[in-house]
């Protein structure tokens, strides 16, 4: 049985819009919407999704580096506490903050006091554990900083945990050895720690980042969308240094991106993302080959492929994503949803286990489970669209 | 002739404090008529670079095109450059500028970008003013370089008053002959609401009747009009060079005039004029045409209450309004969704079937280019590698490059996980490596490779490739 | 190792060095960079050449028994008085020579007293913001809408016509726009994501604003620095100029030279029968602060991170 090493339970951050001279809250960005999340030691969860879906939020409040709304965070929890947490979780319908605190007051205080978010030594013990690799490789490393400070700054404020399972801060000589040790698995050398930021490349500033993220030996890394800004013969170098030092350290990584391809290519598991909600979550080949929920499918088919044979009907979502601060009622993704009836504007479909590891929300996803088991998805999701858009044309033309 | 543009020997280079960057050594290519022609290739190998060559947008300083000819029909583009500039020396940076020459050439480019060629960017948002509406934007173009088309239109219209009052009465399309005629199918075609129609109907007979209003003026107007698109046409087909000077001169004394009336006739918006209302209308079946919804709310809007893939489409429908010859899209779905994109690049091929523009499409995605391109060349390092029909590209690579950059993606449908890298990274182009560019991460790397760099040559139909492991025929 | 603190050093010497040379690329900043240097060195060698008391100006008297001391009228330059003399007696060559020195250490005192007050402050009120952020930023604003001379007359008048107050005067004039600069830029860095990757590895909220917030915030703040420096030797030179001078007439600040023309005699007077006493102060003080604003443009071009370096 694989352990548990992060636990998230009734996620949601909320943004505040504030508007007119008194500063007053006029609405909310819908950003991370309870979601419940569970990432296994040892494993790459791939989080995928569109921009504006709460993919880069989500991964930050697991960090706590952004203060949730609502929701607790548990490290290496015991099941017998999250199932109770979740169940209260579950009941809990509002979408209004104020509400949500006073619903989170029922909490009982063994809860709170495994909880990341509230236990202070919790909290601080857990952020040794954990790091980011941020997208930017430019913004990422402070500019007036040399290379070797910036690696070695997470080491000076955390110590590194030792055989024993101590922390040790190092110093002076241990340090500078640490550090050049680091900088040589990341395949630079030692001149390059007394350069600044300014005087690397893409690839070689996104090796500073990871080596500053790996140098305190961190459990879990999120991978905030690390190779989109770079080509892809170096994004394929980054990829596989981040898979060898996984092997190497036992390292569990989020790797949150919108590329479908290098998700398939990285992750064990993938949770995709819609507008602040978990609308599907899967083993990797899984998802590929047997894609259900509609968004999921639509997504698939719309990634072009590099292979000129295959070109296909792409175009199969039509308009825009809507705003996080105005969602669609019921189910978020009615508004472009091919399968989508009336219960699906009414009423939000929950989290449903389907096939062993395959989760859905959709409140037909066993009907197409059923119909999708032997056949690829994706090219029946084509011709669906081609048969959608004849439909769609002779609308049109009976129309004025 | 079925080539809209032959690219020859083209060299850019920067100069700036650091050295000479020679961004681009030596580019060739050919855009056939109605091609998508794709360039494909990494951050600094010069695909940017050779887009904005074309338009001459490099910024100068620190920028220059050296060497090199760009052939649209029988004009060189880049003629008199040597006289442009006088590079003092070699080394360092100094160069002294020819400003007579340039500022023609200035001028007569103006006249190029926007109706012959036309570009459009990565960044849709950073593309339009936001100070403008989109209404504002999208005529200023047409304005520029589609008065005469708008000029036959009004006139038409204002002969055929009365059969526009029917029209608007009754709701069945008269049918003309001509630019109108045109004009009217289009609407028919592609209105999608009785709104739409409407609003069509009055701003052409609003034009119509403002134009019957001063009837000499506005002749005058449309047979300068007339003369001066005669002159474009015999600049593009003529040789001899006497001529095309000639011809230019005229021409950036019209531009020099135009900008300036332009500018003033833009002030009023109300405007009496019928050539800013026709340009309104024109800019209502644009929006239309690349698929925005609710065009006449969108006409209105400023940018920044659009989103993303909205604004795209208001790009491409201004690159496109004026029919141009070439359009250059210089990654122009890279910033979008991908399932917004996949509209985006839906619309590009439609479009372009329609209007029968030839496309340079460059981005660094190569499923994009497996997607929507025709015929594919690859660049490293300031150089083209390989040219071939996209099939032929991915079935057959012949350049180390190109089967490196091939193994080193992703795919979707593929479950090995396994990625295969190119060592090393992209070179400083201040200092590129001797002979063949790319020698330093080649696998196949032999002595000939270090000293001499590769010329093109042809190993099969179609398909050429710069590397000193085949040999052909040598093209250009 | 000795050795990395040896690189760190180097690494970071050879970072100026090419801010440096950037400098002198634009022949104007470098026109700057020497003439502020100019008088740097002069500031220093000035009063030792001339020798003498370093903080009084030579003063020439006649004594006329059963009448008193009296001075002669201005004398133009000559040999014996290189740069002439001015109303009762004073060497104005003397004064030149020995008045560097104290309006330079006044206007760095001021100004850097100033420019600290202000990141301290804009630090705060940029990076945490909320109410204190805003009192902060209300009480610049109230100090920023008085015009300086008048707070700067002010505070003379009742804490005393001493260079000690005049200092105080001044840095309360100058700290509020150091203020507002440093608050816009660390509004700007705090939202970059290295700022957000120090938090992830964990640093306090005071640590992170020490060594990464502002060190990338004080940009402006030089070029400020470099402007205010000619700003307050002006205002320093037209607070003597109106009369409110502070110590004797015979301390060696150029404002005071020129103070000393308009009390000698009636302003129109000066300038055209004895133009010198006025000229030559002012056209000392003048290269000095064009110096320094030509050096603040340059080093404006030099760290705006728009331009690639």
């Amino acid at each position: 049985m694989k352990e548990v090493l992060i636990q998230g339970i009734g996620l949601r951050k909320y943004f505040p819009i504030k508007g007119g001279i008194s500063g007053r809250t006029m609405g909310y960005v819908y950003a991370v919407d309870d979601v419940n999340i569970k990432i296994y030691k040892g494993e790459t969860v791939g989080l995928v999704g569109e921009s504006g879906c709460g993919k880069t939020t989500l991964g930050k409040v697991l960090l706590d580096l952004i203060d949730p709304t609502a929701g607790m965070l548990f490290y290496k929890p015991d099941e017998s506490l999250t199932s109770q947490v979740s169940e209260l979780y579950m009941k809990m319908t509002t979408n209004k903050p104020s509400e949500l605190r006073k619903e989170e007051r029922k909490l009982t205080n063994e809860a709170k006091r495994r909880d990341v978010f509230r236990n202070r030594v919790r909290n601080k013990d857990f952020r040794r554990r954990v790091q980011i690799v941020f997208q930017d490789p430019v913004s990422s490393l402070d500019p007036r900083m040399l290379v070797k400070d910036i690696i070695a700054e997470p080491i000076k404020i955390n110590g590194v945990p030792t055989e024993s399972g101590k922390r040790t801060k190092l110093r002076g000589s241990n340090l500078q050895n640490y550090v050049l040790q680091m900088i040589g698995e990341m395949g630079l050398n030692r001149d390059h720690l007394f350069r600044f930021p300014h005087e690397f490349s893409g690839g070689q500033r996104q090796r500073i980042a990871i080596a500053r993220a790996i140098s305190i030996k961190p459990e879990f890394i999120v991978l905030d969308e690390p190779t989109s800004a770079l080509d892809v013969s170096v994004q394929a170098q980054i990829l596989n240094l981040l898979k060898e030092l996984q092997r190497k350290y036992g390292i569990t990584y989020l790797f949150i991106t919108h590329n479908l391809a290098v998700i398939r290519a990285v992750s064990d598991r993938v949770i995709v993302m819609y507008l602040g909600k978990i609308v599907e979550e899967a083993r990797t080949d899984e998802l590929f080959t047997s894609p259900i929920h509609p968004y999921t499918q639509a997504l698939l088919a719309s990634i072009p492929v590099p292979d000129p044979d295959r070109k296909r009907n792409r175009l199969v979502l039509s308009g825009d994503v809507p705003s996080p601060s105005n969602p669609p009622s019921g189910c978020r993704f009615h508004t472009r949803c091919r399968f989508a009836q009336e219960i699906c504007s009414q009423k939000e479909p929950v989290l449903e286990e389907i096939r062993e590891g395959h989760m859905v929300a959709c409140h037909f996803s066993k009907d197409i489970a059923a119909s999708e088991s032997e056949i690829n998805a994706i090219k029946k999701v084509e011709s669906a669209v081609i048969d959608n858009l004849q439909d769609v044309k002779s609308d049109e033309s009976t129309r004025g | 002739m079925d080539e809209a543009l032959v690219v020859r020997n083209l060299k850019t280079q920067f100069f700036i404090y650091e050295g000479i960057v020679k961004a681009l050594d030596g580019v060739s290519f050919t855009l056939k008529k109605g091609e998508i022609f794709g360039i494909v290739g990494e951050t600094g190998c010069g695909k940017s670079v050779t887009a904005y060559s074309i338009t001459r947008l490099i910024p100068d300083p620190p920028g220059r095109i050296v060497e090199g000819h760009i052939l649209m029909g029988n004009l060189d583009l880049l003629r008199n450059l040597s006289k442009e500039v006088i590079i003092v020396t070699k080394k360092r940076t100094r160069i002294r500028h020819n400003n007579r020459v340039i500022k023609r050439n200035e001028y007569f480019f103006n006249k190029i970008r926007g109706k012959y060629i036309s570009m459009i960017f990565q960044e849709p948002m950073a593309a339009l003013n936001p100070v403008y509406t989109i209404e504002d934007q999208v005529s200023e173009t047409l304005l520029l370089h589609n008065r005469t088309r708008m000029l036959k239109i009004i006139k038409s219209a204002s002969e055929h008053l009365e059969e526009l009052k029917e029209w608007q009465n009754s709701g069945s399309f008269p049918s003309f002959s001509g630019e109108l005629g045109e004009e009217i199918e289009k609407i028919k075609e592609a209105s999608k609401s009785k709104d739409s129609v409407k609003k069509h109907q009055e701003l052409l007979i609003e034009a119509a009747s403002k134009f019957s209003k001063r009837k000499e003026k506005f002749e005058r107007m449309l047979s300068k009009s007339i003369e001066n698109d005669k002159l474009e046409d015999r600049l593009l087909k003529t040789s001899d060079e006497a001529e095309q000077e000639a011809i230019i001169k005229k021409l950036s004394k019209e531009t020099k005039k135009i900008n300036l009336i332009k500018i003033t006739r833009k002030m009023k918006r109300r405007s009496k004029d019928p050539i800013i209302i026709e340009a309104r209308r024109e800019c209502l079946s644009l929006l239309e045409s690349v698929e925005i919804p609710n065009p006449s709310i969108v006409m209105k809007s400023f940018p920044h209450e659009l989103s993303g893939g909205m604004l795209q489409r208001v790009v491409i429908s201004i690159a496109l309004a004026n029919s141009p010859k070439i359009l250059i899209a210089d990654e122009p779905t890279t910033a979008l969704d991908v399932t917004i994109q996949a509209q985006i690049l839906q619309l590009l091929r439609n479009l372009q079937k329609n209007i029968g523009t030839s496309i340079i499409l460059i981005t660094h995605d190569l499923a994009v280019i497996a997607e929507m391109c025709d015929r594919v060349a690859v660049m490293y390092a300031g150089n083209i590698v390989e040219t071939a029909t996209t099939s032929e590209l991915f079935k057959n690579p012949k350049h180390p490059y190109t089967i490196g950059l091939l193994r080193s993606l992703p795919r979707i449908d593929d479950p090995s996980r396994e990625l295969k890298t190119i060592p090393g990274s992209v070179p400083n182009l201040i200092t590129p490596p001797d002979g063949c560019r790319f020698h330093p991460r080649c696998p196949f790397v032999f002595d000939k490779c270090k000293v001499e760099k590769p010329e093109t040559i042809e190993v099969s139909e179609g398909h050429t490739v710069a590397c000193h492991l085949f040999h052909g025929k040598e093209v250009n | 190792m000795q050795s990395d603190i040896r690189d760190s050093i180097r690494a970071r010497i050879n970072s100026f060095l090419k801010s440096l040379y950037f400098l002198t690329r634009s022949p104007i900043s470098t026109a700057g960079l020497i003439i502020v240097i100019a008088y740097v060195i002069l500031a220093i060698v000035g009063p030792i050449i001339v020798g003498g008391n370093p903080t009084i100006m030579k003063q020439y008297v006649n004594y006329i028994p059963g009448v008193g001391y009296i001075f002669n009228n201005p004398q133009p330059p000559s040999v014996r008085f290189p740069l002439g003399t001015t109303f009762e007696g004073f060497d104005i060559y003397n004064g030149i020579m020995k008045g560097a020195r104290l309006d330079i250490e006044v206007a760095a005192l001021v100004v850097l007293s100033g420019a600290t007050i202000g990141v301290i402050l804009g630090s705060i009120a940029g990076f945490k913001g909320g109410v204190l952020g805003d009192v902060i930023m209300r009480v610049t604003d109230i100090f920023l809408s008085i015009p300086f001379i008048v707070l700067a007359v002010a505070f003379l008048l009742i804490f005393g016509r001493t260079l000690q107050s005049l200092v105080e005067a001044l840095i309360i004039v100058w700290w509020p726009l150091y203020t507002r600069l440093v608050r816009g830029q660390v509004l700007v860095v705090r939202e970059l994501q290295y700022v957000e990757a120090s938090k992830a590895a964990g640093s306090s909220s005071f640590r992170t604003v020490l060594l990464h917030v502002i060190p990338n915030s004080i940009y402006p703040i030089f070029v400020q620095i470099s402007l205010d420096f000619g700003n307050v030797i002006l205002t320093i030179a037209s607070l003597d100029f109106l009369g409110f001078g502070f110590a004797g007439p015979n301390l060696a600040e150029w404002g005071n030279i020129i103070g000393l023309a308009t009390k000698g005699a009636s302003g129109v007077l000066a300038i055209t029968r004895y133009p010198w006493t006025v000229a030559i102060p002012g056209l000392v003080i003048l290269i000095f602060v064009l110096g320094l604003n030509l050096l603040g443009d340059g080093i404006r071009d030099v760290t705006d991170p728009r331009l690639r370096r």
